[in-house]
Formats: structure tokens, C-alpha cells, sequence
């Protein structure tokens, strides 16, 4: 017996990182999920999910003993998501929990970001969340039930330096998630965000990354850019793992927070603490 | 006339009513010159009216009237190579009010594509697009000041109003990150949220319907839903007052005084966290 047996959820950004643990996780606990990528990589963005990661994922799925469905699907197109929404109805007949994980890192100066870094990273990590949870609410608004959570950031909880783009695309998906919540709260459906510190996937661990921390090195490492990752929070973790963000994920999704709505939770080493609220 | 804007040159996003207007005139009478940008073409959301052509002449005038000179200039924020333009139209711009924003209640499972795109595109892309064609010539010149004035929907959840609370939060995002990168180059960035304004924006049903939170809720329903909300018992939040804090932090505080968030909320901020 799991947690959520026969549950359905969808999760966008699927292929790797965040949203690919919440699909294994998911399925551990008896779901079945529907998932899906864009299965492109964006100039502006630390590396995306494929293809062939967004198969991957439907086979640790499935080795783990549950049905998993996916799709190629673009949150910056509203229409995409409302397709994906049919696909995963016409697959399970229902959505019970819906994960807006999908997003992209890209960074720089403000001063000279360019039109594209600012503007695919608020299409992506804003307004592509808003599209996900726009086109399954009317079917949750149908059943009266349903469970939310959108992936936000520490960074979103601050200013961020190099970080405008995102800090702004995190904020937003913070006061999408608080006004959604109050709209939905007499209607059986939670929705929550999640606000992460870094956490070890590919958007932490590249070569950009990497050097926005350690501009003073030629080819910074892993191992070079740790001490520095972890002055962000009190605890001095560097990176936390994918699956401390899905253990927050499956309590938000749970049956034990069905009181809980219209919250941030931090996953964050104590960073929080730094913040004013 | 000597004022404490004299010699200033102030540019005012959302300039020809409302706060903008104000500011815009306020800003002259301390002595600015001031560049006017509103007149968005092609928004299909509002359900009122949205500032036009004459509107943003006649503050213009108004801003004359006073001795001060004022460029007006027709340009959708929204649309990056008119704010461009615009920009190399005034040159360099010392203080800058965003003050364009819409607002089109609707509830999230009906609300249209378009919809959210008009009020993102708006208040949150329409920031990024002025302060990124100002920043690079404030930090290579004498700094500046920005203030940033925003709905109180980015300070809390607001049902009905989903596209305006994540554009609006995300405008935080994007003022307390400019903030940071900019806080040794002689520039300060704030924000300015004030609750409910007695302007064309809001005098729609769809307005009052989510001020009143009621279906069919006329314009006094929804006044008396704001007394009773507020804890000064008062609807709306006078102008004035708006236009004197926008312009104190434009003016007093320097560069000490970056990313920070101001409250004109009849009190409701009282009941905020922080």
C-alpha cells in the first residue's frame, strides 16, 4: 500500500531533475503519472530535458511498477497545456494532483540581459506555470477536488543578483499560487508553492552556474563552487538532493495537508530564516 | 520657480491619468521636465476604456502649464522596440515612475490567454523593457531613482485577480533584484503598492464584483465592501497621498533607501506579516 495509490499526476518538466523524482516518487507510492517536456534546449537556459530523459523517466516509472504516459509539451503555449490536460484525462479520466515543475535557469546582468533571457525565463517559469494550472483547474473545478503545487525558489523569497529574470518569474509564481489559493479554496483544491534553495540537478550543476559563483577561476568544478553554494544558507548544505523537494511535494499532495493551501514552503537549509517573512 | 527636481528629467510609464498623471505633475511643479509614455495600442482585456491619445496630450499640458517642458510620447510598454525608441527620443532620464499597469478581474478557471498575457505583458515584461533600455545610462552616469507603483495584489493573494498578483509580484522580484546589482552605482529602486484607487480602471462591474466579492455587485456594494475591509474604513486610497510618498522616495531618501516596499493601504497592511 503507498501513500497515494491510483492517484493521477501530471508533472511538467519530467525529463530530469525535480520533476522527474517527483514522477518516481509519485509512482513509489502507488500514482500513476502523466508527464511531460519541452524536449528542447533553449540558447539562454542551463540544460534541458530531452527527449530520450523524458523516456527515461517512464521507465523508472514503470520499473517501479505503475503506468506512466508522457508527451512533448510547451508551457509557453497555453494551448499546448490544455492538450496535455486531454491527454492525460483520455489516458486516466481524472487529475488528482498537479505538479507545475517545469522551468529553465538562465542568468546576467540586468543591466545587459538580453530580450531573450528575460523574456523565455518569464514565458517558462511564470506564465507557463499559470498555463499548466489554467487548463487542469476547470476539470478540478469540476470533480471539486484536487491538489496543486507549483515549483518556485529561495529566489524567490529575495532579490537576485544576475538573477533578475528569475527572482521576478519566482515572485510572480508566488502571488499566481496565493490568489489561485483563495479562489480555490472553497472549491476542494489546494495549491501551494514550493520554494526550493539549490538542489542538485542540472540547472545547479553546469558550467554557467558553476562560474557566476567562482568568477575567479578559469574552469570551476563541482568541488570548487560547493563552499560558496553553501554560504547561501545557515545549515552550509551546498545542494540539496531532488528527492528532499519531492519528500515536499508528496506531504503537499497528501491527504495530511488538505488544510494547507495558499502557502510557499521553503526546502531551503534554514535560507528562509534570512528573509523577513 | 526653483524646485527640488529642478534640472531633473523624470519619465512617467502609464503617464497620461491616474497616479502617472499625477506624479507627472507633481514631478513638474518640483522642477522636472518630464517625458510622458501611455496610449497603448491594441489591448483587447479592460473593460473601461484605457488611456488614449488625448488624455495623454492633456497631461502633457498639464505639465507644461507649470513652466516645466513635457515630451509625450504614444508607446505601449508592452512593446519593446517603441520603449526603445521612446527612450532615445528623451535621452538620459534621472527619475523614473512605472506606473503602467490594467486590470481585468476574472476568475482563474476562465480566464482567457489573452488575458493573462495583456496584465503580465504589462506590468511585469513592461518594467523589464523601460528599466533595461534606462539602467546601463544611469549607472554610466549619475545614477538615478526609480519607484516602482504597484497593486496591492502584489503583496498578498488576490482572488480574481491572478495575472495581476503574479505580474505584480513578479514587478517586486524584478525591483528588489535590480536593487541589489545596482545599489553601488548611484541608483535606488522601490516600490510603491497601494490598495484600491478611484480611477477609470477600476470603475467596472467586473471591478466591483471582485472588490465586493459578490456576482453583480454595483459600484457602491463594492465601496462598502472596501470600508469594511480596510481598516481605516475608507474605500479608496487618495491620490495625493500616493503622489507624495512616489515622490519622497524619488527625492529624500538617496541611495540609502533600495528595494524597499511601501504600503498606501488604508491600514491593510497592518495585517501583513511584515
Amino acid at each position: 500500500m503507498g501513500r497515494f495509490d491510483d492517484a493521477v499526476v501530471v508533472i511538467t518538466g519530467a525529463a530530469q531533475g525535480q520533476g522527474r523524482e517527483h514522477a518516481v516518487r509519485f509512482a513509489r507510492e502507488g500514482a500513476d503519472v502523466f508527464l511531460s517536456d519541452l524536449g528542447e534546449q533553449l540558447p539562454c537556459a542551463s540544460p534541458m530535458g530531452t527527449d530520450e530523459g523524458l523516456a527515461e523517466t517512464v521507465a523508472m516509472v514503470e520499473s517501479e511498477g505503475r503506468r506512466a504516459e508522457s508527451m512533448r509539451a510547451d508551457v509557453r503555449d497555453p494551448a499546448q497545456m490544455r492538450d496535455m490536460r486531454d491527454a492525460a484525462l483520455a489516458a486516466y479520466g481524472r487529475i488528482d494532483v498537479l505538479i507545475a515543475n517545469a522551468g529553465i535557469g538562465a542568468y546576467g546582468p540586468f543591466p545587459t540581459m538580453d530580450e531573450e533571457t528575460w523574456g523565455e525565463m518569464i514565458a517558462i517559469n511564470l506564465s507557463g506555470v499559470a498555463h499548466t494550472v489554467r487548463a487542469v483547474v476547470p476539470h478540478m473545478l469540476e470533480r471539486g477536488a484536487g491538489r496543486i503545487i507549483a515549483t518556485s525558489s529561495e529566489v524567490g523569497r529575495e532579490g537576485g543578483p544576475n538573477n533578475a529574470n528569475y527572482a521576478s518569474a519566482k515572485w510572480g509564481v508566488i502571488g499566481f499560487v496565493k490568489s489561485a489559493a483563495i479562489e480555490l479554496a472553497p472549491r476542494g483544491i489546494t495549491i501551494n508553492a514550493l520554494a526550493p534553495m539549490s538542489v542538485a540537478t542540472a540547472m545547479c550543476h553546469n558550467p554557467a552556474t558553476y562560474a557566476l559563483f567562482r568568477p575567479d577561476l578559469d574552469d570551476p568544478s563541482a568541488d570548487d563552487v560547493a563552499d560558496a553554494f553553501g554560504t547561501l544558507n545557515p545549515m552550509g548544505v551546498p545542494w540539496l538532493q531532488p528527492s528532499d523537494i519531492a519528500d515536499a511535494a508528496l506531504f503537499l499532495a497528501s491527504d495530511e495537508a488538505r488544510y494547507i493551501t495558499g502557502t510557499c514552503l521553503d526546502v531551503a537549509g534554514g535560507w528562509n530564516a534570512f528573509h523577513a517573512a | 520657480m526653483s524646485g527640488e527636481f529642478e534640472g531633473r528629467v523624470a519619465l512617467v510609464a502609464g503617464g497620461a491619468r491616474g497616479v502617472g498623471a499625477a506624479c507627472a505633475l507633481a514631478l513638474a511643479e518640483s522642477g522636472a521636465d518630464v517625458a510622458l509614455l501611455d496610449a497603448p495600442a491594441g489591448l483587447a482585456t479592460p473593460a473601461y476604456p484605457v488611456a488614449g491619445a488625448a488624455e495623454l496630450e492633456a497631461s502633457a499640458a498639464a505639465v507644461r502649464a507649470t513652466g516645466r517642458s513635457a515630451l509625450p510620447i504614444a508607446c505601449d510598454v508592452r512593446d519593446r522596440a517603441a520603449v526603445r525608441t521612446a527612450i532615445e527620443r528623451t535621452g538620459p532620464i534621472d527619475l523614473v515612475v512605472l506606473a503602467a499597469g490594467l486590470r481585468t478581474p476574472v476568475a482563474l478557471g476562465e480566464m482567457s490567454d489573452t488575458q493573462w498575457d495583456e496584465t503580465v505583458d504589462t506590468t511585469l515584461n513592461g518594467g523589464f523593457n523601460v528599466l533595461r533600455e534606462l539602467i546601463p545610462a544611469m549607472i554610466d552616469g549619475d545614477g538615478g531613482r526609480i519607484v516602482l507603483v504597484l497593486g496591492d495584489e502584489g503583496r498578498r493573494g488576490a482572488p480574481l485577480l491572478s495575472h495581476q498578483a503574479a505580474a505584480a509580484w513578479g514587478a517586486i522580484g524584478l525591483a528588489k533584484s535590480v536593487a541589489v546589482e545596482t545599489a553601488d552605482a548611484g541608483i535606488a529602486v522601490n516600490v510603491v503598492c497601494t490598495t484600491e484607487l478611484d480611477t477609470p480602471a477600476f470603475d467596472t462591474p467586473a471591478s466591483w464584483a471582485q472588490a465586493a466579492r459578490a456576482d453583480g455587485a454595483g459600484a457602491e456594494d463594492a465601496a462598502h465592501a472596501l470600508r469594511v475591509r480596510h481598516p481605516r474604513s475608507e474605500a479608496f486610497v487618495p491620490l495625493e497621498r500616493v503622489v507624495e510618498t512616489v515622490l519622497f522616495l524619488l527625492g529624500r531618501p538617496g541611495e540609502a533607501m533600495t528595494g524597499s516596499v511601501v504600503d498606501i493601504s488604508n491600514g491593510l497592511s497592518a495585517l501583513n506579516s511584515v
